[in-house]
């Protein structure tokens, strides 16, 4: 644990007025892990991505990346460091093409200015070339989902292709660390599985990966390990196994045992408990 | 993957080939034109007319730039038209001898300015004042820009408003004894006149229109071939994503604040080269003739035509530039003609060019309720205007109830 992580945030903090929504998270990724974020509806994850990728500046503490500080960079920049992130709703180019969604992925590593794309040189005609090699590199990594609708509008995708669409875009970047915010949701189980064998690869490709998610089957599968957020607050870590047994974690998932569930409503336990079904027969 | 990359290079082009072909009739149509005109005996009032139309041309083109492919609501745009004009009224005509003690000429060979008159002034080559001005355009199109970063739609269109207002407002209070005790650089409301008029291997430009009309002609042959090439590279990309999603594409790497100013800068460019070309042609500038009027104008053609489409919005700028230079005079006539031999004093009063802007004002509000995607629209754009097909609609509702149902 002593090598320097890829990410690794100090005592992050970020509030809405009086909204602790991220409290004093220390969370760190080495190179080549995957790490899943989880925790209830509103526990801060998004807010956690959003935080590192510059979208919110943090109140208080610091994110390193490869021992750089990144704090409160823009967007942009936190890009160009090599940390690429996917969105919970997916936030495509809806009027762009699939193939034009992955070149904008590349913005970054491009080079090309103003006077270059107007005149179109050598240069700039090898350099657009080369994008849209390694666009079709990245797409066919997904089989032919997205390849054999390199020209359809990302719009008219399915679902699931979004989805893929919007890792691709993400990948294009040639990022070192991937944030993914629950990429299997709404998709069916099928879907899912290979969904997740879609990540595991990308893995083995040396990408490190921090993934949001709340099919616990899916984090339990394929973490190495397992942060558990609540209330904005790191309330565990460690293996999945490790993870699964934790007293705090059954709490913030299934209310405590007495009284205070039926404090907090039967409506909210359900939803948090709802994630994932396959959940119960461990905790009980 | 040659092959598909072979054909991805085709279809990335949204509006590819029979456009191209359009394009190239059109220009070759453009270059007889004045051979037709020869016919008539009008010739002379056809091509002021059409040159005029070819300025309004590469101002739609700029603008839609800003707000076609950037998605920048800019309602000010006129200003860049004047400071380009403007400009050039400094750089090419006696104005500057107000305050400047020498006098300046700096010409080109075979390409130097008018030699009638005195030579007082600064008179610089008409051929190296044109990226000058396009130059000092551009960067108040950044300045202007700047400020605007942050806003985005309505919040941006009035503070474009506003600067429209502000631009020829302090033009006319630059004239002479200013109250702030600056030079006298635009001689106030009379404006700036005598401006230079280029020369090209010994055919002085003058009161002449042909000449003027080919100028304009190349200007926006290589307006239209910038702005095509910019549409479909990194850049380009980069504008549309911006239009699409500002929050996804600051994520994916694109520096906001460069491809907005970007955007401001290559309109403004665009549009200070129109106006200098416009002020050399007709010698004369005045702050009155850059006024909010102007800018609307120029947005009902890029709107009209088709925004983000660069064959919709020359078409949009030819029909608006037709129906403000000549049809509505035409038709006008045609009325009165109509009245004095009806014996109606009602048609023989009709005055349809004073009905100008209700004319454009109606047309936009037609627009908007029929076409909003333009008359010829940028696939792209026409999708994106359109509201979802119930086919469409049916699948985000799957989707959306899938989502519940995971929540």
């Amino acid at each position: 644990m002593k090598q320097t992580a890829l990410l690794e945030t100090h005592k992050l903090s970020k509030s809405f007025g009086g909204l602790a929504a991220v409290q004093d998270v220390d969370f760190h990724v080495n190179k080549g892990e995957i790490v899943s974020v989880i925790g209830p509806n509103g526990a801060g994850k998004s807010t956690f991505f959003n935080v590192i990728t510059g979208l919110y500046r943090p109140t208080s503490g610091r994110v390193f990346l490869e021992g750089q500080e990144i704090t409160g960079q823009r967007p942009d920049a936190v890009l160009s460091r090599g940390i690429a992130r996917t969105f919970q709703n997916i936030r495509l180019f809806a009027n762009m093409t699939v193939l034009e969604n992955v070149l904008v992925g590349q913005h970054a590593r491009l080079r090309s200015g103003i006077l270059g794309d107007i005149f179109k040189g050598p240069r700039t005609r090898r350099e657009e070339r080369e994008a849209r090699h390694h666009a079709y590199e990245v797409m066919s990594q997904f089989g032919s989902r997205l390849t054999g609708q390199a020209n359809t509008l990302a719009r008219n995708l399915a679902y699931a292709d979004r989805r893929y669409l919007e890792i691709a875009r993400a990948m294009a970047s040639n990022p070192k660390l991937l944030l993914l915010d629950e990429p299997t949701v709404g998709m069916n189980p099928a879907e899912t599985e290979e969904a997740m064998r879609h990540i595991a690869r990308l893995q083995r490709t040396g990408l490190t990966i921090v993934l949001i998610e709340h099919k616990l089957n899916v984090v339990m599968s394929m973490s190495d390990r397992v942060v558990v957020l609540d209330y904005g607050q790191k309330i565990a870590e460690g293996t999945p196994a490790e993870v699964r047994s934790d007293e705090r974690v059954i709490e913030a998932y299934l209310g405590r045992r007495q009284t205070t569930a039926m404090a907090a409503g039967l409506a909210t336990v359900a939803d948090r408990a709802a994630p994932d079904a396959s959940y119960a027969p461990d905790a009980s | 993957m040659s092959q598909q990359l072979r054909t991805t290079r085709r279809l990335s082009v949204p509006d590819g080939r029979p456009w191209q072909i359009a394009g190239l009739v059109a220009l070759v149509l453009a270059l007889l034109f004045p051979l037709a005109l020869a016919l008539t005996s009008q010739a002379q009032i056809w091509l002021d007319t059409v040159a005029y139309a070819e300025v309004f041309a590469i101002l739609a083109l700029g603008l839609n730039v800003v707000v076609g492919f950037a998605g920048l609501l800019d309602l000010g745009y006129a200003a860049f038209y004047a400071i380009g004009a403007y400009t050039f009224g400094l750089l090419a005509s006696g104005q500057a001898s107000n305050f400047l003690p020498g006098n300046v000429t700096l010409n080109l060979p075979f390409l130097n300015v008018a030699s009638s008159g005195v030579h007082q002034g600064v008179h610089l080559s008409f051929w190296l004042a044109l990226p000058v001005c396009g130059l000092i355009a551009a960067t108040f199109g950044v300045i202007l820009g700047a400020p605007t970063l942050r806003l985005r739609g309505d919040y941006l269109a009035i503070v474009t408003l506003g600067f429209g207002e502000i631009v020829p407002e302090v033009i006319t209070n630059l004239g002479p004894d200013n109250s702030l005790g600056w030079p006298n650089l635009t001689n106030g409301t009379n404006g700036v006149s005598g401006l230079d008029q280029p020369k090209v291997l010994g055919l002085q430009f003058s009161t002449d229109q042909l000449p003027w009309y080919y100028l304009g002609l190349v200007a926006l042959v290589v307006i239209i071939f910038i702005a095509g090439r910019l549409e479909n590279s990194r850049l380009g990309r980069a504008w549309i994503a911006m239009r699409e999603d500002e929050l996804a594409a600051s994520c994916m790497g694109i520096n906001l604040t460069r491809t907005k100013l970007a955007a401001f800068a290559m309109g403004a460019f665009f549009s200070g080269i129109a106006g200098m070309i416009n002020g050399s042609r007709l010698q004369t500038i005045t702050p009155d003739s850059f006024k909010f009027e102007v800018s609307i104008t120029i947005l009902t053609m890029v709107v009209l035509g088709g925004m983000g489409s660069i064959p919709g919005v020359l078409i949009g700028a030819f029909i608006v530039a037709a129906v403000q230079l000549t049809l509505l005079d035409q038709l006008t006539n045609f009325l009165q003609y109509i009245g004095g031999a009806v014996h109606s004093s009602f048609l023989q009063a009709v005055d349809l060019t004073q009905g100008k802007n209700l004319i454009f004002g109606l047309l936009l509000v037609l627009m908007m309720i029929f076409r909003r995607e333009g008359l010829f629209p940028s696939r792209r754009r026409s999708i994106e205007l359109r509201p979802a097909t119930t086919q469409e609609q049916a699948e985000e509702n799957i989707q959306l109830a899938g989502l519940r149902e995971e929540a």
